[in-house]
């Protein structure tokens, strides 16, 4: 950025229009979480009465906490294990759920893309040409609809309801990481490499403690991207994962429940509540975020 | 002293060393011993364990979950489950889902929104995407703070956005304009097909944020320099010069996009969720019909062979398309002179 903001003048017309745009675009987005947000510290009976615009009113409490106290007992969603009775699933159960679905998965697949990245970036073998070209490929050529058969696959090997499992299933290597994380370690010295092995270092211990070391910052910058992306996923949970129900599946269900007592204002203070441990971890993250990706592999 | 004669001894002796293993080599040429062909031996042997420990998973996961299903997805085009067992069914499948496309017409609604869909984001999302970049790469007046915000719906769950706008629609919408009545997510109406579409393309503002910044920021300063010193205006420095140098990674999502045309769904699920089998409600996209055939409460394993045959119909043609088209844009695409 020092790089363009030094060579940045004046705005013409054209940056102006779009700046604009941009603007605009920003009020927008905080105008519909505004109004998630507001509503969400409303009393349900002053935003059921009309109050949908205005702040709370004092009559009906004013600004309230009422709802966020509501999900915490009330934010719930009901799942049918096979053979056995139906049960609820309450918010602990759903968060426990989120964060090990997101952490195993963004794991096992951090792992094979890094794996196979540094093999193929660091070692001669015959294999070599036809892995890096696979990727490539499967990047490339879309192939569609293959849900039916993973869905089968998930029943038949037993892997539903399972995180492992599914991880397993999802972690294929070829993919946009694999290219990044190929890029980091090619531009990685080999004179590393062979420094740790002329003084004895074995090919595991100069992966483990000298080459995954120098890509720390990128995989933490993916780990970081892919938890959270794993975090928002409903529909892989919904599919694969429907008794271990996650705060996201759990939001999407939620959303249009019917159950006695659950009012718009629980639902907003539900998906409010879900959104800010996010937007706190990327706060924390931003810069190893947008500064890793931006500045490394992925280019152009 | 001590540590001087030490010194000046191993000095001596490494001279001594080198000088014999010159004359050695001199003498008999510079053949492995056997005990260093063992050790080499030894060194390829480890290579190859390790290699092959270390690439095992990653290898039999994929042909296991890639090769493994794609195979069984063709396989499952040709079947159909009867009588609670699988037989094989021909063409069967495929005249299905041949005849809904263009016989009777069921998925005429789905045909013309993903061609809508589709549009929207090739012909206005992929150029807006490059100009938000390149307007923040320009570094606009509070681009820091701007590039977090635009950065947040890829952050914060779709989910979110889809409740709040939600009930903004449906609450406050009418009394905003006064129209009692106003509902624009009735999944009834074609209205609903709109604004979901509008409201995913609002989502996706500034997609491919990241990305484009990189692409842009690995352009030569020299380059932005000259423009600067030329007093080129933006509109032509990012039509002449950005666009071409980021080609690359602009081909990237239009290759990526492509088979969009069959499988996106947009937003319509997480509004609507599944709909029910032969309800052709109006919002629906080829993408979401068949996602919804596997993903609704109802399917059952015989609904599987269907979403089959329709994937490996709309492989047929969107694989050899993107190549082609991919190869196109490489070969005429925009070049710097």
């Amino acid at each position: 950025m020092a790089k363009s903001s030094k060579l940045k003048k004046k705005m013409d017309a054209f940056e102006w229009v779009f700046y604009s745009i941009i603007i605009l675009y920003v009020i927008s987005l905080f105008v519909v979480l505004g109004f998630g947000f507001f509503n969400s510290f409303k009393d349900w009976y002053d935003f059921d009465l009309g109050n949908v615009l205005g702040m709370p009113r004092e009559k009906y409490g004013g600004f309230t906490l009422q709802n966020y106290s509501f999900i915490i007992t009330n934010f719930r969603v009901q799942v049918k294990p096979l053979g056995r009775p139906p049960r609820y699933v309450y918010i602990e159960e759903m968060l426990y759920n989120s964060v090990a679905f997101s952490i195993i998965v963004s794991l096992f697949s951090i792992a094979t893309q890094v794996m196979v990245s540094y093999a193929c970036a660091k070692y001669e073998f015959k294999l070599k040409g036809l892995i890096y070209m696979v990727a490539v490929i499967v990047m490339m050529v879309p192939i569609v609809g293959s849900l039916a058969a993973e869905m089968q696959f998930a029943t038949e090997l037993n892997l539903k309801n399972n995180f492992i499992g599914i991880a397993i299933m999802c972690c294929k290597y070829p993919g946009i990481y694999f290219l990044v994380f190929y890029a980091s370690f090619k531009n990685i010295s080999s004179t590393y490499m062979e420094a740790a092995e002329i003084d004895g270092a074995g090919h595991l211990k100069i992966f483990l403690q000298i080459m995954l070391p120098m890509v720390m910052s990128s995989i933490s910058a993916v780990f970081v991207l892919q938890f959270i992306a794993n975090f928002n996923n409903y529909q892989t949970p919904m599919l694969f994962a429907p008794e271990r129900t996650t705060v996201a599946y759990g939001l999407f269900m939620y959303q249009s429940s019917v159950e006695n007592g659950v009012h718009t204002t629980h639902k907003l203070a539900a998906s409010i509540a879900t959104a800010i441990p996010l937007m706190i971890l990327f706060f924390i993250f931003r810069n190893k975020i947008m500064g890793n990706l931006t500045m490394g592999g992925i280019k152009g | 002293m001590k540590e001087k004669e030490q010194t000046f001894f191993s000095k001596l002796f490494t001279k001594i060393k080198w000088a014999m293993y010159d004359l050695s080599v001199k003498l008999f040429g510079n053949k492995k011993t056997k005990i260093e062909l063992d050790a080499n031996k030894s060194r390829r042997f480890k290579k190859n364990l390790f290699l092959f420990l270390f690439l095992l998973f990653p290898i039999v996961q994929f042909i296991i979950f890639y090769i493994g299903v794609n195979i069984n997805s063709i396989l499952l085009a040709f079947k159909s489950f009867e009588g609670g067992k699988w037989v094989f069914c021909g063409f069967d499948n495929f005249k299905e889902v041949w005849d809904d496309l263009f016989v009777n017409g069921r998925l005429n609604v789905a045909v013309k929104n993903s061609t809508i869909q589709f549009a929207l984001s090739f012909l206005v999302g992929i150029p807006l995407h490059v100009i938000v970049a390149f307007v923040m790469f320009r570094g606009v007046p509070g681009s820091k703070f701007l590039r977090f915000v635009l950065f947040m719906p890829n952050m914060i769950s779709s989910l979110v956005f889809v409740i709040c706008f939600r009930y903004l629609a449906s609450d406050a919408l009418p009394l905003i304009t006064g129209i009692e009545n106003l509902n624009i997510l009735k999944s009834s109406q074609p209205s609903s097909f709109y604004t979901v579409l509008l409201f995913g393309f609002w989502l996706g503002f500034a997609g491919g944020l990241i990305i484009y910044l990189g692409a842009m920021s690995s352009i030569s300063t020299d380059v932005l320099e000259y423009c600067e010193l030329e007093n080129m205006s933006s509109l032509r420095l990012l039509w002449s010069i950005i666009v071409p140098l980021i080609f690359p990674t602009i081909i990237t999502y239009i290759v990526v996009g492509m088979a969009g045309f069959f499988t996106s769904y947009g937003q319509f699920h997480s509004f609507f969720g599944a709909a029910g089998k032969n309800s052709a409600p109006p919002y629906e996209t080829l993408g979401y019909v068949f996602f919804v055939t596997i993903a609704r409460d109802s399917a059952t394993v015989a609904d599987y062979p269907y979403a089959a045959a329709g994937g490996l119909m709309f492989t047929m043609v969107i694989a050899p398309l993107t190549v082609g088209i991919k190869s196109l844009l490489e070969k005429y695409g925009p070049g710097v002179d």
